[in-house]
């Protein structure tokens, strides 16, 4: 069995400290810390330690630290802070310390605890595990570094509102690890809410100090950091991290047999992935993501049988949304307790719900979809000091028949978890854009802050949640509509006094006063699909679905013809039969543009990359040929049968547009990762009709065909209307995308 | 009021003053009290119920505006007339009958901060509370002979079978030996023992040697003590009077809600059965708190049945047997009685000196009237601030024509949230409604 192979690295850029400078931060440290650090038995403080020393003693601005893991950041923060704190004279907690896992503040604890215990300073552990006993004698009186989630900040405003002020009223510095992990996506605006919120009700606003792995944006993460506060000192060390290990696995599905045999599924790709997975995963604790619950249950089904044949405790346990939370609960109490080896098989979008540490590899079956979340995985790995992050990707392939579709023969996924890999290298991260979870977060903070605070007016609420950072977006009118809207229906979540002040609805009451109210992130969700009253299956659909859209599913092509978005069910009627593009394609999340670019790319260089095992490497190369022979560097269509892919190498955002676009002029057509299907229109009419379409027209038009509206957890109580209003605004900026997306083929079909 | 009685200057003051800013004046009350004669009646009788060592309880019922806490002052001042000791605070988010998290505590300490007796209208008489107690026993011990800790303590007899009796017995002994030690130190502690400032046992038990403290759940049975320590001292009652009600209607929680409306009931059924002896209870709050079905008073099954109204009593017809009264709104009658009281103040009650004739009176409820048409007499608050407002002006600029300042009175429209100044910010959110 071959090793992973290690990626090259980019160089450090950044400019070494010298000696008097470490010397000088070294003596701006307390004494007692001085004594710690001493003890540790290091040679001198990392580089990373002395430029946060100098800045954090230096000024009362906020500061960003970005480093590799285990590059010493938590001291790098925590030691001229606890120094500091030593001193304090004020009542209350100094040092809020917030991180997205509960795992990684029992690990941070466990970090800090003689140096706080050195510097008479409180410690403690505030989240759903920690013990009980020292938040009670925090709450008796308040002092020292409390390390936190989110979730239980959130808990602390609805359930304690009289004690936050006096817990964190007077706080010095509020440290936010892992920051990277809250630039984007529901959790991310949560969190920036209640830390405006703990601004709110302080004395004066403490300074925040965010930590991250190396970002690819450091001024946004930066503006994130600072709120409505002055701009951070970013202090930036590049290298130091772990070793990163790569290995992607190709596998080729058997050819087909009909009639089928029965040992087809045995020799089937992932039947032959789940026995290297098996042999290679077993004895450590690793995560696997598989993409679609099916994928899960049946990789996990899998890899059970085969601990069973070989007469082995399993070790392989399936961790997605509709499993019980019991289930799921007992897979991360097990990777955490770290007796038994455990590898848990999760699908892509419950990654941030698997609240545990750090592990010995990760794995996923597909391609890389998000750089953002395979940084985020990779991450949970190789946390420990001198050992290197392992990721291990496998991709199925298809056999390919004599009649297989041209799209199968470019072999993209192994090309797009190429491009992935390249993008990784170059620390591309996906920019943030407009976030839809914006009004879904409102609701939750609106909630919130209504068990909080008791009844208010319309106006104190906006004045108090929709006016700053990312929140400014939804305007008074907004604002009102979202009100109406909660506080209409059977089981109203709002409702007004005579005096014109808002009060929890039934629904209201109901929703705070449950234990899943303090998370505002969902575990992964899929659609069922129906055909004539029989399920389907369900799957995973991130991009714009509107009635008349073709999916793929089970072999087929079906066309949907009634979306029930609450419900998340599609009805569906078999689309006409004929061979269709057999990649795996079911994914949960989209690919952005810079990606789709970058598979190109890797289409027309001629480098084969060392991790692609012998497989991998054999199908890149018949990809590129198959690009070259069908001269996709001119031309963007490709023939097949009576159907025409047109290749944009855009994102799974502007192919689903541009489909939508397509739709409403009467085409049928089906998005993959980089293009569009046109259904039924040969690639010489395809030409003409695209030659000849008159740009784009105006978002708002489009809009009215998208009908998944509804993604995060309260969007199903938003009136349908406003969730169209964002999902435009959020779009609006794709119109001259799209028309240039447009003209370029024109360009290139003329 | 055809012969207007005397009013004093500084009196005058304090009303003018008062009235000027929409809130109700402390003293003078009697000068501008019109209508709701029924209403006061019934009020005197369970006060008298209660100096005769009765119970009582009331549920005063009446829009934002109406008059409630004006009202709710004057039977306060009418229960000191009657020698009965008064307790009375506003519920509030932080201040509300049962709570786990020192809320009702907050209340209790709240409402025993502002005990009034008839020397002490103003407030803060539980000193004088305790320093006549204390003088009775030591009284009692000079003529009985035994020493005034013995006389205390077979005084607070009855008081210490009772839930938390024993550490109350105590607490006043501690204040006795300070007093009589010359140190304030221990009275003052003792004294903040009884106004639930204590917020553990532990610093109660190394000030006083106690070891309870008046807390969430003993407000009641600390106010049942209460009520047998002032006529121990020579009271004849305890009147605990509990105004903006609505914060119960307001909590964000059912739980909570129905937490507080437990406890209601217990007061309720125990008032109504006679069970406790000079103590009454009067509760004020808007038609919500009582009528809603979701948080309301009325959501809770045992206290609808026992609150619900005389069907009988509709359309102008009265029954004031049941706890609850609903502040009818002042007639346009009863409001030109006010107007004309308010110009008797301004004129120290003297005929001679009124800045404006009757007609001005009807001239001025005409203007309302058309400004705002008749919910003016809803909410009489802005309009009486108009009023005093206008006469004021009068009353400064001698020259002055009445019939020309008419034209350019504003008034607001009441929007119950008189306490809280919008910001007026265009966002068009303040006016908002579902």
């Amino acid at each position: 069995m071959e090793q992973p192979k290690r990626l090259s690295r980019l160089k450090t850029t950044a400019l070494p400290t010298s000696l008097s400078d470490h010397a000088a931060a070294f003596d701006r440290l307390h004494p007692q810390v001085q004594r710690w650090v001493r003890a540790q038995g290091w040679s001198q403080l990392r580089e990373v330690q002395t430029r946060a020393i100098t800045a954090i003693g230096g000024h009362r601005r906020d500061v960003l630290i970005a480093a590799t893991t285990a590059a010493g950041k938590t001291e790098a923060a925590f030691l001229p802070l606890l120094g500091a704190a030593a001193a304090r004279q004020d009542r209350g907690v100094a040092i809020l310390y917030v991180a997205p896992l509960k795992a990684l503040i029992n690990d941070q604890h466990k970090r800090l605890e003689g140096l706080c215990a050195d510097l008479e300073i409180g410690l403690t552990r505030w989240h759903g595990d920690a013990p009980q006993g020292p938040k009670t004698r925090l709450l008796k009186s308040p002092e020292g570094v409390v390390l936190i989630t989110p979730e239980s900040i959130e808990a602390m405003f609805v359930r304690r509102p009289a004690s936050v002020e006096a817990l964190f009223g007077r706080l010095d510095a509020i440290v936010i690890d892992e920051l990277h992990a809250f630039l984007q996506g529901p959790r991310g605006l949560h969190l920036w809410s209640l830390l405006h919120r703990i601004d709110a009700i302080s004395h004066s606003r403490a300074r925040r100090i965010g930590l991250s792995a190396t970002l690819g944006d450091k001024q946004h993460a930066a503006e994130w950091l600072a709120g409505e506060g002055p701009q951070p000192e970013i202090i930036a060390v590049d290298g130091g991290g772990a070793p990163l290990k790569l290995q992607v696995r190709a596998v080729v599905e058997p050819p087909e047999t009909s009639p089928p045999t029965a040992d087809l599924e045995a020799r089937s790709a992932l039947a032959e992935i789940a026995r290297h997975a098996h042999e290679i995963l077993r004895g450590k604790n690793n995560l696997f993501f598989a993409g679609s619950r099916a994928n899960v249950e049946a990789l996990a089904d899998r890899l059970r049988t085969l601990s069973e044949d070989g007469g082995v405790p399993n070790e392989f346990f399936p961790h997605h949304g509709s499993l019980a939370k019991e289930l799921r609960e007992e897979v991360e109490a097990r990777l955490k307790e770290d007796r038994l080896p455990t590898t848990a098989v999760a699908t892509t979008t419950l990654e941030l719900g698997i609240d545990i540490g750090s592990v010995h590899s990760v794995a996923q079956l597909g391609a890389p979809r998000s750089l953002a979340s395979l940084r985020q995985r990779l991450g949970r790995s190789g946390r420990r000091e001198g050992s290197a992050a392992i990721f291990r990707g496998y991709i199925r392939e298809p056999y390919l028949a004599a009649d297989a579709d041209p799209l199968d023969r470019l072999h993209l996924p192994v090309a797009q978890s190429v491009a992935a890999l390249h993008l990784l290298a170059e620390r591309f991260v996906e920019p943030p854009s407009g976030d839809p979870a914006l009004l879904s977060v409102t609701v939750h903070q609106l909630l919130s802050r209504i068990a909080e605070r008791g009844a208010q007016r319309a106006d104190q609420l906006y004045r108090a949640i929709g006016r700053d950072g990312p929140f400014a977006a939804i305007e008074p009118g907004d604002f009102a509509d979202l009100l109406r809207g909660l506080g209409g229906g059977e089981e109203p979540m709002l409702e007004q006094a005579p005096d014109g002040s808002l009060m929890l609805g039934p629904l209201g009451e109901r929703l705070t006063a449950s234990r899943d109210f303090y998370a505002n992130f969902k575990t992964d969700e899929e659609w069922r699909l129906v055909n004539q009253g029989r399920a389907l299956g369900t799957l995973p659909i991130v991009n714009a679905l509107a009635v008349g859209s073709i999916l793929s599913f089970a072999g087929r092509r079906w066309r949907a013809v009634a979306i029930d978005d609450p419900a998340k069910v599609v009805e569906v009627v078999a689309h006409r039969a004929g061979r269709i593009p057999k990649f795996d394609r079911v994914s949960g999340e989209p690919i952005h543009d810079r990606l789709a670019g970058a598979i190109r790319d890797a289409l027309v260089a001629s480098d084969m990359p060392a991790y692609l095992d012998p497989v991998a490497a054999q199908l890149l190369a018949e990809g590129r040929d198959m690009f070259a022979a069908l001269d996709l560097a001119r031309t963007p269509l490709i023939a097949a049968g009576k159907d025409t892919h047109l290749m944009t190498w855009r994102g799974s955002v502007a192919n689903g547009l541009f489909a939508v676009l397509l739709g409403s002029v009467g085409f049928e057509c089906e998005t993959f990762d980089v293009g569009v299907t046109l259904l039924g229109t040969p690639s010489d009419e395809a030409a003409h009709v695209l030659g000849a379409l008159d740009g784009c027209p105006p978002i708002e038009t489009l809009g009215r065909f998208v009908s998944n509206l509804a993604h995060e957890k309260y969007d199903d109580y938003i009136p349908e209307d406003l969730l169209r209003r964002f999902w435009v605004k959020r779009h609006a900026h794709l119109e001259t995308d799209v028309a240039d997306m447009i003209r370029r083929i024109a360009l290139a079909l003329s | 009021m055809t012969q207007p009685a005397q009013v004093k200057p500084r009196e005058r003051d304090t009303i003018v003053q008062a009235l000027a800013a929409g809130v109700v004046p402390r003293v003078g009350l009697q000068h501008i009290q019109v209508g709701r004669a029924i209403e006061v009646g019934a009020l005197v009788k369970d006060i008298d119920r209660i100096a005769d060592g009765g119970s009582s309880v009331r549920f005063i019922i009446g829009e934002y505006g109406a008059g409630k806490t004006f009202f709710l002052s004057l039977v306060r001042l009418i229960a000191l007339e009657r020698r009965c000791v008064t307790i009375h605070a506003d519920l509030a988010p932080d201040r509300r009958i049962h709570a786990t998290g020192g809320q009702a505590r907050g209340l209790y300490a709240e409402a025993v901060r502002h005990m009034a007796t008839r020397t002490k209208a103003d407030g803060g008489a539980l000193s004088s509370v305790v320093e006549r107690f204390i003088s009775e026993c030591v009284k009692e011990a000079e003529t009985g002979g035994g020493t005034v800790e013995q006389a205390i303590h077979t005084r607070l007899g009855e008081i210490q079978d009772l839930v938390g009796g024993h550490d109350f017995a105590q607490v006043l002994k501690c204040y006795w030996r300070g007093s009589e030690a010359g140190d304030d130190a221990l009275k003052a502690a003792a004294l903040r023992w009884l106004r639930a400032e204590y917020p553990t046992k532990t610093e109660a038990r190394q000030a006083l040697g106690v070891r309870s403290i008046i807390d969430d759940a003993d407000v009641y049975d600390s106010l049942k003590l209460l009520a047998k320590f002032v006529r121990l001292a020579g009271y004849s009652g305890l009147v605990v009077v509990f105004d903006e009600m609505v914060n119960i209607y307001k909590l964000q929680s059912a739980q909570a809600r129905n937490q507080n409306f437990e406890q209601i009931l217990r007061i309720v059924n125990d008032m109504l059965q006679g069970s406790s002896e000079g103590l009454g209870f009067i509760f004020g709050g808007t038609p919500e708190f009582l009528m809603d079905s979701r948080r309301g008073l009325y959501s809770y099954e045992a206290l609808q049945s026992r609150l619900a109204e005389n069907q009988f009593a509709a359309q102008g017809l009265v029954d004031m047997t049941g706890p609850v009264i609903r502040l009818q709104n002042l007639s346009p009658e009863d409001f030109l009685v006010l107007l004309g009281n308010i110009r008797s103040v301004f004129a120290l009650g003297d005929v001679s000196q009124y800045l404006v004739p009757d007609a001005a009176l009807a001239a001025f409820m005409e203007h309302c009237n058309k400004r705002i048409g008749e919910a003016y007499f809803r909410t009489p608050r802005n309009t009486i601030k108009a009023f005093v407002q206008f006469l004021a002006v009068l009353e400064q600029n001698p020259g002055a024509e009445w019939t020309q300042l008419l034209g350019a009175i504003a008034l607001e429209q009441d929007d119950g949230a008189a306490e809280e100044a919008i910001a007026a910010e265009d966002d068009g959110l303040a006016d908002f409604t579902l």
